[in-house]
């Protein structure tokens, strides 16, 4: 059965949707990190934690559109470790981005803090987490935001060393341009 | 322990006068709900004494002092918590104590009882009207007698100034605030004396 050459359309659009949000709310988050407490504090928090769940359903659907189409096969030419430094790497960017926002959600669960989603639905606060987790929660909430920036930069290296040192078609993939024919891939 | 003194030194001129309550402490609670981002949370306060006296069958005689330390309230969220402390909000340190004076019960038509109290906060004192029930164990069941009040009331926070300023926007904290007491008595001395 051959696989695709790029990845489909909602799997890109997802890609740069999501990178775009991730990429946003960790400065946001950061920002949020330094104020002190006001109600433009509550505000932008309001807002991280809004965009946080978004990307939290966005990172589900994902996964699930991962699991259910076929990835398009590595480029040729890729070594067996560079194959399999990618599939790490991708395993953990997707768990970070599911960990992430729940982790975030279990912040909020033992700040007592109800939270809505932009203002518009309460979110349910599925955890009951006790308040004096707030701290630990906050700890894990900060490590995953690191681990997800090493991640991203990684990724973003790896990506930027394929299309410019390689000059291979692993980015152009999720990209909305035209790949011509000699640049196609096969297994 | 300052009701029962108080008692023990009134009892035998007071002879006649409604009961006089002692409240237990730890079963007595007083809370509220605040909301936030469009939903509730729940805070309390852990330090408060009532006194109270009062005979159902002459309520308007009842009386209600209720002094509350600010500085207890408690919403389980440090930073919070240490935020309500500010002058923007309770204000601890020039209003270390709010305080709710009612005197004279009535019956509603609903059947619980009302009070037309007034909550001084932050200084500001405001009408606010309280509505409970009064449950009383029958004395054959226990040997206490113990009583129950258990109420709520209403308030618009801004109309005591807690939450000042940019605070006072209704979109992040809501104005309304629901309060609930639960409070446990017994008699502030044996019924049969009285």
């Amino acid at each position: 059965m051959s696989r695709p050459i790029r990845w489909n359309l909602l799997a890109r659009l997802l890609h740069w949707l999501m990178a775009i949000g991730l990429i946003g709310n960790l400065v946001l988050g950061k920002v949020v990190h330094e104020m002190d407490l006001s109600p433009d504090k509550l505000r932008t928090l309001m807002v991280h934690k809004s965009i946080g769940i978004t990307l939290l359903a966005l990172a589900i659907v994902r996964l699930l559109w991962a699991l259910m189409s076929r990835a398009p096969a590595p480029v040729v030419g890729l070594m067996r470790l560079q194959h399999l430094v990618a599939r790490l790497t991708h395993g953990l960017l997707y768990l970070c981005m599911l960990a992430l926002p729940i982790s975030g959600w279990v912040v909020n669960s033992a700040a007592n803090v109800p939270m809505s989603w932009f203002g518009l639905f309460q979110i349910p606060d599925p955890f009951q987490v006790s308040s004096r987790y707030k701290h630990d929660a906050l700890e894990v909430h900060e490590f995953l935001a690191m681990t997800l920036i090493v991640l991203i930069s990684l990724h973003a290296a790896a990506a930027l060393y394929h299309h410019v040192v390689r000059r291979d078609a692993t980015l152009r993939r999720m990209l909305f341009g035209k790949i011509t024919d000699s640049e196609e891939v096969h297994p | 322990m300052i009701p029962v003194f108080t008692w023990l030194l009134f009892s035998t001129v007071s002879t006649g006068h409604p009961p006089s309550w002692q409240m237990q402490d730890d079963l007595s609670q007083l809370s509220f709900t605040a909301s936030y981002d469009g939903g509730g949370f729940e805070g309390r306060f852990d330090r408060f004494e009532v006194a109270l006296t009062f005979d159902p069958e002459h309520p308007d005689s009842a009386e209600l002092d209720v002094t509350i330390q600010a500085d207890s309230i408690n919403t389980d969220n440090t930073e919070r918590d240490e935020t309500l402390a500010t002058g923007d909000w309770f204000d601890f340190q020039s209003h270390p104590e709010a305080v709710y004076r009612a005197r004279g019960f009535s019956r509603l038509p609903s059947g619980r009882w009302g009070a037309d109290g007034t909550l001084t906060l932050k200084g500001i004192g405001q009408p606010t009207p309280i509505e409970f029930d009064w449950h009383r164990d029958a004395q054959e069941l226990t040997i206490s007698g113990r009583a129950r009040m258990v109420g709520d009331a209403e308030i618009d926070r801004t109309d005591f100034e807690i939450g000042a300023g940019d605070w006072a926007d209704p979109a992040l904290i809501g104005h309304q605030v629901f309060v609930e007491f639960s409070l446990v008595f017994t008699p502030a001395a044996p019924q049969a004396t009285d």
